[in-house]
């Protein structure tokens, strides 16, 4: 029996593409749990008054790359924005009580924004997300 | 809020800022309201059009690749007067390459300018500028389109940013108002009214500055060379030794012996770093001046300059694009 439904069903990459598309959208539309962005408030643009600052020198890179924030969404902790000005193994900065994973999480390896190299980064159980190092690829 | 001057717009930026790299041409329209008037040798109202183009050289070591780009008129089938006496309708004139004469064109593959050095200038903080002018002796109208392409053979460009920047002059009829006392022998020495203050990047000097920019463009002369300024006077500290520090990013000569309407354009630039206060005046000079030697041959130097902002540098930062697992 037919249902409102409809399903998507192609091979075609351009439909994955779509799909982020789509998850990012649901992510961002989804407003009990909104995005919020590192730094200093109310200095730094973007923060709100539950913002966790910046740790150990670091910095949001800023335009055109959004502000180190972060979100929950479902059962994910969402990161993102481009950052700047810290030294290898260490804190950038640390999630409040509700964003900490129960294991510790090592993320996959992230693009540098000038896309020359990969870097590595974990968050810790006690939320501080760390930064490693970078490495050209 | 610093106060820009009025003698230097830009009208159209593409905007982008892109970490992918060029992947098409950037087109520039010209927006409602902007329209370029007819520049009329030796007239008072003269204003130009200068495109520049700011990017990044560390993908390949600052070697740019041959630039193009060309004017795509709305309209070529204007009425517009013939002030070159060429009988060729049209409406843009590019000063690159007299070769080209006086087009009109439609095609966004007919490269106007094709340009295999582009004279592109680096700065100590990596940034690329280049400038390609773009004279039009017709005027442009509203919504006329400036479409680039950047050959990218030996590398892309990234983090390009494209502006459309259109002055007006200072100095029209400036030339022809001395021709009959010059001989190609004496400084040419038009000065720039104050800037005024001149804004800068952050408060705290750092970053990246802005900047200042001084274009010439003699006009309506059989031969000439403009050679760059004598001096920069200012009433603020980072002004005063000016003369060495500035370099030139653009440079057109057509050589008006076939025509009567050659032009020579130049540009030059400089980094400003956080001096609220100065103040600037530019001396120009030209020693192979050669004036004008019948009435349909006028003269006329224009004189534009301008503030413009470049993009933020581009630094290797990690990008957070993640998700993990929350607690419960």
């Amino acid at each position: 029996m037919m249902t409102g439904g409809r399903v998507d069903q192609t091979n075609e990459p351009g439909v994955l593409v779509d799909l982020h598309k789509r998850v990012r959208k649901l992510e961002d539309g989804d407003g009990s749990w909104p995005w919020v962005v590192v730094g200093t408030y109310p200095t730094d643009p973007g923060t709100t008054p539950d913002s966790p600052p910046f740790q150990n020198g670091w910095s949001s890179v800023g335009y055109p790359y959004p502000p180190v924030s972060f979100k929950r969404w479902l059962n994910f902790v969402v990161l993102r924005g481009a950052f700047t000005g810290g030294p290898d193994n260490s804190v950038v900065f640390t999630l409040p009580q509700e964003y900490w994973p129960t294991d510790v999480e090592v993320l996959a390896p992230g693009q540098l924004s000038d896309f020359s190299g990969i870097f590595k980064s974990w968050v810790n159980t006690d939320g501080t997300v760390n930064y490693v190092t970078a490495a050209v690829v | 809020m610093p106060v820009y001057p009025t003698f230097v717009e830009v009208v159209a930026n593409n905007g982008a800022f892109d970490p992918l790299g060029l992947s098409g041409p950037i087109t520039l329209t010209i927006p409602s309201g902007h329209a370029i008037p007819e520049w009329v040798v030796g007239g008072a109202t003269n204003e130009g059009l200068v495109l520049m183009i700011v990017t990044t050289p560390y993908q390949f070591g600052g070697n740019l690749g041959p630039l193009r780009a060309s004017i795509v008129a709305t309209d070529c089938s204007d009425d517009a007067p013939d002030p070159g006496g060429t009988g060729e309708p049209g409406n843009a004139y590019l000063a690159s390459d007299v070769s080209l004469g006086y087009q009109c064109t439609t095609d966004p593959g007919g490269w106007l300018i094709d340009d295999a050095s582009p004279p592109f200038a680096s700065f100590n903080n990596g940034m690329l500028f280049t400038a390609i002018s773009i004279t039009p002796f017709w005027g442009l109208p509203d919504g006329t389109t400036v479409t680039i392409n950047v050959d990218t053979s030996t590398g892309p460009l990234y983090y390009y940013s494209a502006y459309l920047l259109r002055y007006a002059d200072v100095g029209a009829n400036f030339l022809r108002n001395i021709a009959a006392s010059r001989n190609g022998s004496t400084a040419l020495t038009p000065t720039v009214p104050d800037c005024g203050e001149i804004p800068h990047y952050d408060d705290a000097g750092n970053g990246y500055g802005e900047w200042l920019y001084f274009s010439a463009m003699v006009g309506g002369i059989t031969n000439d060379t403009l050679d760059g300024f004598t001096s920069v006077v200012s009433s603020g500290d980072s002004l005063t030794d000016a003369s060495g520090l500035w370099t030139q990013i653009g440079y057109d000569a057509v050589d008006g012996a076939v025509d009567s309407a050659g032009l020579i354009y130049k540009i030059w630039q400089r980094h400003i770093d956080g001096t609220e206060d100065s103040q600037a005046m530019a001396q120009f000079v030209e020693s192979a001046f050669v004036p004008p030697t019948t009435n349909d041959q006028p003269a006329s130097m224009t004189v534009g300059w301008g503030i413009a902002s470049p993009p933020q540098p581009v630094v290797a930062a990690p990008v957070f694009n993640h998700r993990f697992r929350a607690g419960d």
